[in-house]
């Protein structure tokens, strides 16, 4: 056998690498309490602070969680950096972290990409150590799926015993006290919504099955983090007594320029990597895309003129995807780098979902402010109008 | 000089000469000032203030006199010794309850001690500055005591940053008002000159000089030198940006003197004038003074009334409660159980923040998460609107019967009276006219 030539050895070495990471990343997305792990014991094992009822940080605690610390925590002989996991309003997460430590439930409102469950998981794992007790709304979402259900085969053998009950995460998150999240609750219809209010008021659960032994009082710690899209079914159905329930905070969409492209940059980083690709990215694109999302999504650009915004939502996820994809296609294509053809071809998959106007309004935007910018700036403007060419 | 030795040297009550530096309106420089002269005693007292508008103080201090109120400032350049002939400028300095100028004038008259105001006047401001700059920066109303340099510095957004406040004024509601009423007045004046210290020290001459503010600082420093041979505790009021260049200039062996042009009485008219809130919030505005004037002088009154312990916490509780009322009012649903809310939230927040108590910006937090049901948009933040109001406040001041009125405000006034228009208020009014009545025999 002829021995193995140079290049076959980086290539096969290479394939390795990526199987062994793959394997050990097994999960597709590791809940936050696992990517995080090393920072939530650093900071439990410095905090000092007073905690409220079962909560396993402080509320400070939570906020430098969130908003991260400039010096590194020593926990085990490692340094740890908090990282900065939320970025463009920090009055906003102190808010929902003292709504939390208090009666009323807190709501997450705004457009889809907005980072609303991202913030809700954070929020969990800082606060009880796990994100797992979560109710995913539906149109089909029904009162068992809220409360508790039955395992029937128990419940016919036994009956009503209280072995027999399956409880609801919200059910496990009374009982010990711990945060449940409930994930796009406007989708879910008025009337299963409307089990909540009496849960949410009294915070006890009544189980009639049970008969005298069926009240669940919640532990103290106990509280709702909801996320209502408001692209879909805003929050305008939802009724009066549930929405006294909650305090609502608005999430908006990242309105500086700097800070989207630095959340890209971070946010296709981590993607990059959990797929076993060392991360190298090019921040002039990256600032090109995040131009482009913000001029679109604003409707207005840079110099001043009115662009016409497309009707999809140019959120900041999608953005991170478009690179994200076109990072991936370059590398397993063999490119050297990601040519901006691949970024327009992305970006028509991001705008063209809903309406198909959309395709024109980006057309549009292209013909006109990018063609502008490549003739007074050139360079990288230059290629990405070039590569609009693409746009069918 | 170090901030140390300028605050040995300035703030030792046992010497001729006290420097208090203030921030205009601000109701903690306001309450440790009474402090100081409590302690020290002066016998006088100079504070930053046109030198020849010292006349109109005792109007100012009158009993009957009823803040906001300002000095009207005008002036007629016939001569065009700014560069253009006939042009007119004009400045405002307004007086809040809770101004240090105005608290120390009524101190000081009360007690017959020598007060008075020693900083340039108008005109030769104008002379000193170059031209848009300082009070010569046209587009905007002016205000005399404009301290825009305290704020402007390249180190505040990282100090904002830093202490997790989204701006200059919630820094400064954070360490000067809320926390500052707790801390004693001498450590007060430290953390004050040392903010005052760092904002100066990165300014060049050149721009200071341009800003007319080494002109007026000489002036004063020579106003001040003439005192201390008369009498034995001068208490020195100013902006505290300015203290730094006072006491320099007070140790300079041989200091430079200001030369002051004379002006033509005719072409200059000072005026105490009735001032409003919202007048007075927006020329602070662009002086970048603090907002929000009717809550803190909710504040001072709370302060006065019911002590320093209580009064923010008071005066946070009473803006919920009436935010919640004007947008009832308006027939939107908001209940008690919010207002509440609102109060837990504020309250929650100046732990989390590690604030003495909670202050406007719990205030305004509060009231955004409990009283706004849905995601937040130009249709439903009528809380938000409504607080906005009555932070601002429609107070409307009063001066004593002694103070001169310019015959046409007099004719004015005295017409809306036969009218029975309401004059007194900012806002638009609708009059219906009675042009068919026959005339009322007089």
């Amino acid at each position: 056998m002829p021995p193995p030539i140079a290049e076959d050895c980086v290539l096969l070495h290479h394939k390795f690498k990526l199987f062994q990471n793959m394997s050990q990343n097994q999960h597709l997305k590791p809940p936050v309490e696992v990517s995080y792990q090393k920072e939530l014991e650093a900071l439990a094992t410095h905090d000092k602070a007073p905690k409220p009822a079962t909560w396993k940080l402080s509320p400070q605690a939570v906020r430098t969680f969130i908003l991260g610390a400039e010096k590194p925590l020593v926990h085990k002989g490692e340094e740890i950096t908090i990282s900065r996991k939320f970025f463009g309003n920090d009055a906003l997460i102190e808010r929902c972290i003292v709504t939390l430590a208090g009666n009323r439930g807190l709501m997450l409102v705004g457009e889809p990409g907005t980072a609303k469950t991202m913030l809700s998981e954070l929020l969990s794992a800082a606060i009880c150590g796990t994100t797992a007790h979560t109710i995913q709304g539906t149109a089909a979402v029904t009162e068992d799926m809220i409360k508790y259900s039955w395992n029937y085969a128990l419940l016919l053998a036994k009956g009503p015993v209280p072995e027999a009950l399956v409880p609801s995460p919200l059910y496990v998150g009374m009982r010990d006290g711990l945060i449940t999240r409930f994930e796009e609750i406007t989708r879910c219809p008025a009337e299963t919504q409307d089990a909540l209010v009496s849960v949410l008021s009294d915070k006890v659960m009544t189980i009639p099955e049970l008969g005298q032994e069926g009240h669940l009082y919640a532990k103290a710690g106990f509280n709702l983090i909801a996320t209502a899209n408001t692209r879909d079914k805003g929050v305008n159905e939802m009724s009066a007594a549930l929405k006294r329930r909650f305090n609502f905070e608005t999430v908006r969409p990242i309105s500086n320029v700097n800070l989207e492209a630095k959340i890209i940059e971070q946010e296709s980083m981590e993607l990059l990597r959990s797929n076993g690709i060392e991360p190298q990215i090019d921040t002039d694109l990256v600032g090109l895309l995040a131009t482009t999302f913000q001029e679109l999504r604003e409707g207005v650009t840079k110099e001043g003129h009115r662009v016409e915004s497309p009707f999809t939502v140019m959120s900041t996820a999608e953005a991170v995807s478009v690179y994200y994809q076109s990072a991936l296609s370059a590398h397993y294509y063999g490119e050297e780098a990601i040519a901006p053809e691949r970024i327009v071809e992305n970006l028509v998959g991001a705008v063209l979902k809903e309406n198909e106007d959309d395709l024109g309004r980006l057309k549009a935007y292209f013909d006109v402010v990018i063609k502008q910018r490549a003739i007074s700036e050139e360079g990288l403007w230059k290629k990405y109008y070039e590569a609009s060419g693409r746009l069918k | 000089m170090t901030l140390q030795d300028l605050f040995s040297q300035s703030f030792n009550l046992t010497t001729n000469t006290v420097f208090f530096p203030v921030r205009h309106h601000s109701p903690a420089c306001s309450w440790h000032l009474e402090r100081v002269f409590e302690e020290y005693q002066p016998d006088c007292i100079l504070i930053e203030g046109p030198e020849d508008t010292n006349h109109l103080n005792p109007l100012l201090v009158h009993s009957d006199t009823e803040t906001p109120i300002a000095i009207y400032y005008s002036f007629h350049d016939k001569g065009g010794m700014l560069g253009e002939k006939d042009k007119r400028y004009r400045c405002y300095y307004p007086f809040l309850d809770y101004s240090p100028e105005l608290v120390i004038l009524k101190k000081g008259l009360e007690h017959g001690v020598k007060t008075e105001f020693i900083d340039l006047n108008y005109p030769n401001i104008l002379l000193a500055s170059q031209e848009q700059k300082g009070l010569r920066k046209e587009g905007r109303k002016q205000a005399y005591g404009d301290e825009h340099r305290l704020f402007q510095s390249h180190y505040i957004q990282t100090l904002c940053e830093k202490e997790g406040v989204r701006d200059f004024n919630e820094l400064w509601e954070k360490h000067y008002e809320v926390n500052g009423l707790g801390k004693s007045t001498a450590d007060f004046v430290h953390s004050m000159l040392g903010y005052c210290y760092y904002a100066r020290i990165e300014q060049s001459e050149e721009s200071l000089e341009a800003e007319g503010c080494l002109a007026r600082e000489r002036f004063m420093a020579e106003k001040i030198r003439e005192a201390q041979e008369k009498y034995d505790r001068v208490l020195v009021v100013t902006g505290g940006f300015h203290t730094l260049g006072l006491v320099e200039l007070l140790n300079a062996k041989k200091p430079k003197k200001q030369k002051v042009r004379k002006i033509k009485p005719e072409e200059v008219g000072t005026f105490p004038m009735a001032y409003s809130f919202r007048e007075a919030d927006q020329v602070m505005g662009y002086a970048s003074g603090m907002p929000h004037p009717a809550f803190y002088q909710k504040v001072w009154d709370n302060i006065q009334s019911s002590g320093i312990d209580d009064a923010y916490r008071l005066t946070v509780r009473d803006y919920v409660v009436r935010t919640g009322r004007a947008v009832r009012k308006l027939e939107e649903p908001l209940s008690t159980a919010d207002e509440i809310e609102a109060l837990n939230l504020a309250l929650g927040l100046r732990d989390l923040r590690k604030k003495r108590d909670a202050g406007v910006y719990e205030l305004l937090d509060g009231v955004h998460s409990c009283f706004i049901k849905g995601e937040l948009s130009d249709m439903n933040a009528t809380p938000l609107q409504e607080m906005g109001k009555l932070l601002q406040g429609e107070r409307f001041g009063n001066l004593c019967d002694e103070a001169p009125v310019p015959p046409i405000l007099e004719d004015f006034r005295e017409q809306c009276q036969k009218l029975k228009l309401k004059v007194a208020t900012n806002n638009s009014q609708e009059e219906a006219l009675s042009i068919y009545q026959k005339p009322t025999p007089t």
